[in-house]
């Protein structure tokens, strides 16, 4: 599992974002105390740094720079501020991405998920639910060792089910998710998605309900 | 102020004399009465005549060294009072005057000007405290809006969905706030750099997401992936998000983006953004006015929930960008919005 280090002074984002990284798949630490944060971060060895620009007894950039004397490790800066001054200097403390609060998460998870590809490229994740694989790198899906491939978007409704799995998932999630990686559809694409993905899930003989519609709700796993 | 609406009163010869009609027919009379006076005790024609001209000419001497006398202040005041920008300084640009009733006004003028420079000063420091605790509350509310974002981010279903349909309104309404206070203090925290219009439009869209999804709004983007601008990236997608979000709260089903060149290599050359919905539209008459300072058309009334800050916001920031944004509008079938963005960065502010 890859490990992201959280450097954030608000108790509760850091603890909301702790929590949202444990659920998207990621092993989290945060820091003891905001001395020597370069320090802890290199023994700790994390995947990739998330850090507040603006944390007490030092500035964000300063720490990305000290990190940067002796490591690649990945950084995504996070800051209040969206002057453009910070974000040029920022980068070129060699910070990987840089987001304005109040970001959104999915698009966190996209930077987090971008750095470590960068960073470690072969690393693969497989989602499993009710003896259906689904590779998100390839969009192949497998059931009892039958396999059919999925489109990009249809990966990305089934992957986010399938995370979610036990609760409903409205449309407006699914359609949200969706654009958030740039595909803008509306809700008739969406159906014709949904159906397609069905398909493709009874094809390598997935059970029958393997997706459930909560009629006016949303759909379900 | 209201002196301006009589006609403004300037000084020379023949003003001079009007004002004080009084002590010419006075000096006329005396000479007149010193000519008949001297004939009537039998002096000779010639010599009443020389002694009526003699009269007279000390007249004309008096009223003459009277008139040199203001003269040349009135000048300066004259001079001054078009040369200068902010009237309140008059006072520390003329000098006293050697005459009574020019140092009673200038009395009274430097009283007026050190007041309203006082005024003024109190006024500028009032609005700078309220700027920056403007600019701490929206640096602050942003914290409690991330944490609130990442919990719900862990949520599914409807209310989920509703909440974060609410957050991005909150979100929008504080960033407006601080626009809104930005806007029209003296030009500053801009930064100028090169802009991908595709990523700026894709990322305007994303962040209201929830409403254009719950008001079943769909984007089409047909832009070209090297369509570069020079502008502020916050300022435009502000900008952008005002737009967008009129788009969806006026009926639109579909957004398109698009951009051309206009008048390559020329100094005019422009780079147009076009935003055109498929919305309700705006009546004709109302569409020269939209850009006004809280005006709310007639769709904005019926909705109710219109500020008619939206646009004004917007068109002063794009001025202040030296971005030139227009508005075009066919009633039951659409909007188009353009922003033309100067190709030749000499001519951004």
């Amino acid at each position: 599992m890859p490990k992201v280090f959280v450097v954030e002074d608000d108790e509760r984002l850091q603890e909301e974002l702790c929590k949202l990284l444990e659920l998207e798949g990621f092993e989290w630490l945060v820091c003891a105390g905001f001395e020597d944060v370069a320090g802890q971060i290199l023994d700790a060895a994390p995947d990739c740094v998330v850090m507040d620009a603006m944390i007490p007894g030092g500035d964000g950039r300063m720490i990305c720079r000290a990190l940067r004397r002796s490591s690649d490790i990945p950084v995504i800066m996070l800051t209040c501020l969206d002057s453009e001054f910070d974000q040029v200097t920022a980068m070129d403390l060699g910070a990987d991405a840089y987001l304005t609060k109040p970001y959104r998460p999915a698009l966190l998870m996209a930077h987090i998920r971008a750095a470590l590809r960068r960073s470690a490229p072969d690393s693969r994740s497989v989602l499993t639910h009710r003896g259906v694989s689904l590779d998100l790198g390839s969009g192949e899906i497998c059931c009892g060792g039958r396999c059919s491939r999925l489109t990009r978007n249809e990966t990305r409704i089934l992957a986010m089910l399938i995370n979610s799995a036990g609760s409903t998932v409205t449309r407006q999630e699914l359609m949200c998710e969706l654009w958030e990686s740039d595909a803008f559809v509306d809700d008739n694409t969406l159906t014709v998605n949904v159906n397609r993905l069905r398909k493709g899930l009874a094809s390598i003989g997935a059970p029958d309900d393997f997706i459930v519609t909560r009629r006016g709700e949303g759909y379900l796993v | 102020m209201s002196a301006r609406t009589e006609e403004e009163a300037r000084f020379t010869p023949g003003a001079y004399l009007r004002d004080r009609w009084g002590s010419v027919l006075a000096w006329l009379l005396a000479a007149l009465g010193i000519g008949a006076m001297t004939a009537v005790l039998g002096v000779t024609s010639d010599g009443s005549l020389v002694c009526a001209l003699f009269v007279a000419v000390m007249g004309a001497v008096a009223m003459a060294a009277g008139y040199l006398r203001r003269r040349s202040f009135y000048a300066k005041l004259a001079h001054s009072r078009a040369a200068l920008e902010k009237s309140y300084h008059l006072a520390s640009v003329i000098e006293r005057p050697s005459f009574l009733e020019g140092q009673l006004l200038f009395d009274a003028c430097c009283e007026v000007c050190d007041a309203s420079g006082n005024q003024l000063a109190s006024e500028q420091e009032r609005m700078r405290a309220l700027q920056s605790f403007v600019d701490l509350w929206t640096h602050e509310i942003k914290t409690p809006i991330a944490a609130a974002k990442l919990t719900l981010s862990r949520m599914r279903g409807q209310d989920a969905t509703s909440l974060r349909l609410d957050l991005e309104r909150i979100e929008a309404s504080c960033e407006r706030a601080l626009y809104t206070t930005r806007v029209g203090l003296v030009e500053g925290d801009y930064a100028i750099e090169e802009v991908q219009l595709l990523d700026l439009c894709r990322e305007a869209c994303k962040s209201l997401s929830h409403l254009l999804i719950s008001s079943g709004v769909t984007p089409r983007f047909e832009l070209g992936p090297h369509d570069k601008v020079l502008a502020d990236a916050s300022w435009i997608k502000f900008v952008l998000r005002q737009l967008i979000s009129n788009s969806a709260k006026y009926g639109a089903s579909s957004i398109v983006f698009k951009s051309w060149v206009e008048n390559p290599g020329t100094p005019q050359g422009c780079i147009v953004l076009e935003m055109a919905d498929d919305g309700q539209g705006i009546p004709a008459d109302e569409v020269p006015r939209v850009f006004q300072r809280g005006f709310c058309g007639s769709n904005g009334r019926a909705q109710g929930s219109a500020t008619g800050m939206g646009l004004y916001l917007s068109s002063q920031l794009c001025e202040a960008l030296g971005v030139n944004i227009s508005i075009a509008s066919v009633l039951g079938q659409g909007t188009r919005v353009m922003l033309a963005f100067p190709c030749d960065s000499t001519r951004l502010r």
